[in-house]
């Protein structure tokens, strides 16, 4: 990899919005997961009283 | 093995014991495939340095397609089997399709403007990626329309069917056409055009992408059978009322 190329931004710029959009993809994924569970257990507990 | 797994729980008895294997094997090729993309790998003769976007590129584009076939055919074994999971697999399947197809044209887009000049041009290749971001958005949106999961099932599972017939146009635009893009050089009759040293990177990223996608798709299954399994429960206690 040469580190002076002019080009570099645009492989950066291609290998930050690769990162960003998956890791945006597998918080969004994750963060549902949490949220489907905390309901879950909130009706159950609900269902149990 | 469709049988086996038409009970949920089996399901998702058999993912839990996948997942931690797969989530190794992804950080794995993902810390290989970038050693080789960014550090291992050459410049290209005429692309310089601008050729390594190709490694993030060329897999969000195989699997753009790969996942929009694989939702047909989940929504084909559904149509026609009543599969239970068939539509599940369906539905969490297209936002992470969405996802990567949204990659290939965004990192396309990046690696166009210093090799082509612009960002963008509606040449074959380009405009059908771009119709089948189309197709995924569309039917995304078919699923959050209806109240009732049973229609969106019905329309969505016609929307992946019919839109598959995009899968072939995005293929064999570069042949079919006269494009800006350049023809396929991996996935061809003739074997790889593409030198040793620039494959292997190149096929370990298209492993960790397809890796991840397998990882991230069993737990957005598994989101979708708790949903169900939530939504189910709420209709059950109202009746019961």
């Amino acid at each position: 990899m040469d580190w002076t190329s002019p080009h570099l931004g645009f492989v950066s710029a291609a290998y930050g919005v690769s990162l960003i959009t998956l890791a945006a993809i597998a918080f969004a994924v994750f963060l549902r997961r949490a949220s489907l569970k905390r309901h879950l257990q909130k009706f159950e507990s609900k269902q149990g009283d | 093995m469709i049988q086996v797994l038409a009970n949920p729980n089996r399901f998702l008895k058999i993912a839990h014991a996948i997942l931690p294997f797969a989530w190794a094997a992804t950080a794995l090729c993902f810390a290989v495939g970038l050693y080789g993309a960014i550090f291992a790998s050459p410049a290209d003769y005429q692309q310089g340095e601008t050729v390594r976007i190709m490694y993030v590129h060329v897999p969000a584009a195989w699997m753009g397609l790969f996942v929009y076939v694989l939702m047909a055919i989940a929504s084909a074994v559904a149509l026609i089997f009543r599969h239970p999971l068939a539509d599940v697999a369906a539905k969490a399947a297209a936002p992470l399709g969405a996802a990567y197809c949204f990659l290939a044209l965004a990192t396309g887009s990046i690696w166009g403007k210093p090799m082509w000049g612009t960002w963008w041009v509606w040449d074959a290749r380009l405009t059908s990626m771009f119709v089948l971001m189309l197709l995924y958005l569309g039917y995304i949106a078919i699923w959050r329309s209806f109240d009732d999961p049973h229609r969106a099932a019905s329309l969505a599972r016609v929307v992946a069917l019919v839109g598959v017939i995009n899968i072939p146009i995005v293929k064999f635009s570069v042949d079919w056409w006269n494009t800006l893009h350049q023809p396929a050089s991996v996935v061809k009759m003739s074997g790889p055009a593409i030198d040793p040293s620039m494959l292997w990177p190149l096929l370990t990223m298209a492993v960790a992408y397809t890796l991840l996608f397998l990882c991230l798709h069993l737990t957005a299954m598994e989101n979708e059978i708790m949903d169900r399994k939530l939504r189910n429960s709420r209709l059950k206690s109202i009746e019961a009322r």
